[in-house]
């Protein structure tokens, strides 16, 4: 995949898809270990120790549509090609963590692509019961937080467009502004 | 045009003698598997770098009948395996990806 947002975005649907009401995502630059770490923890249906090693061979799917599951298999070969690495921590009717990290500056780490565009959509979910996203730049950090930014929307004449595009450069600017630049 | 049509000093066949008889129609250059997903066409040969079992994974889901990695990388154990089961042609060579290109050009098989 060209980005992690789209990691981001598939690995998010497999949750929904594994019955997941609550998502954490969270992103972590840290630049003295030159590591950017990107996690995914979900409530969902989990897996025991036999599907997990199952979930990581591309010709093994859940889906009944087609007989290729090529989410986690692209991330875990996403981090190797860019010599980090990947952990899929997952515990039967408990959840499943992801955790992919990559050398911040190997030339094979994908770059972070739309994440404000992806966050929002995921928190819009309509079976999203309760999502959460961070991005972490060393000590500092940045929470979304959907309800608190609909809050200060409220009783504003806008279109669902405008929403979309207000929180999405809100969300945008905040990580612009913890990591010194433009996302 | 076969996969065997491909076969020279340059060129190993690393799957059973009968993937050699894959027909292939154009060709599709790319290392970002997802990209090759979305724009190969069935029938094509992918020509890549990427050895990985997430390439015959790509191929078996954009239906592409043979897979040549070029600049020296070449299939595991495994991939072999799998690709054997799905009969699809996996060939190596220590030439890029350009240069794999050209020659076929070059020898009207593409």
């Amino acid at each position: 995949m060209k980005d992690l947002s789209l990691f981001v975005l598939d690995l998010a649907e497999n949750a929904i898809a594994a019955h997941a009401s609550r998502i954490e995502i969270r992103i972590e630059e840290n630049r003295e270990a030159n590591r950017l770490t990107l996690q995914i923890r979900d409530n969902g249906c989990g897996m025991d120790e036999s599907m997990c090693r199952r979930a990581l061979d591309p010709f093994f799917t859940t889906k009944t549509t087609r007989k290729i599951g090529l989410g986690l298999p692209f991330v875990k070969m996403a981090a190797e090609l860019a010599e980090g690495c990947f952990r899929l921590d997952s515990e039967s009717g408990k959840g499943t963590i992801v955790t992919a990290e990559f050398p911040i500056d190997h030339l094979n780490t994908p770059p972070l692509g739309d994440l404000p565009a992806t966050i929002y959509t995921l928190s819009t979910h309509q079976e999203m019961h309760e999502f959460t996203f961070y991005y972490v730049v060393g000590s500092d950090r940045f929470e979304y937080d959907l309800d608190q930014i609909k809050s200060i929307l409220d009783g504003l004449p806008l279109t669902r467009g405008d929403v979309m595009k207000f929180i999405t450069e809100y969300i945008r600017e905040h990580i612009d502004h913890l990591r010194g630049g433009k996302l | 045009m076969l996969v065997n049509d491909i076969l020279d000093s340059r060129y190993r066949i690393w799957t059973v003698a009968e993937t050699g008889k894959n027909a292939f129609s154009g060709c599709y250059a790319g290392d970002l598997l997802s990209v090759v997903l979305k724009s190969a066409k069935a029938g094509n040969l992918l020509v890549t770098i990427i050895a990985n079992i997430n390439t015959v994974a790509v191929a078996v889901l954009a239906d592409l009948p043979a897979i040549l990695f070029c600049e020296g990388a070449v299939p595991s154990g495994e991939m072999i395996r799998k690709a054997e089961e799905e009969q699809i042609a996996l060939l190596s060579t220590g030439l890029t990806s350009v240069e794999v290109i050209l020659d076929l050009v070059r020898r009207s098989l593409l």
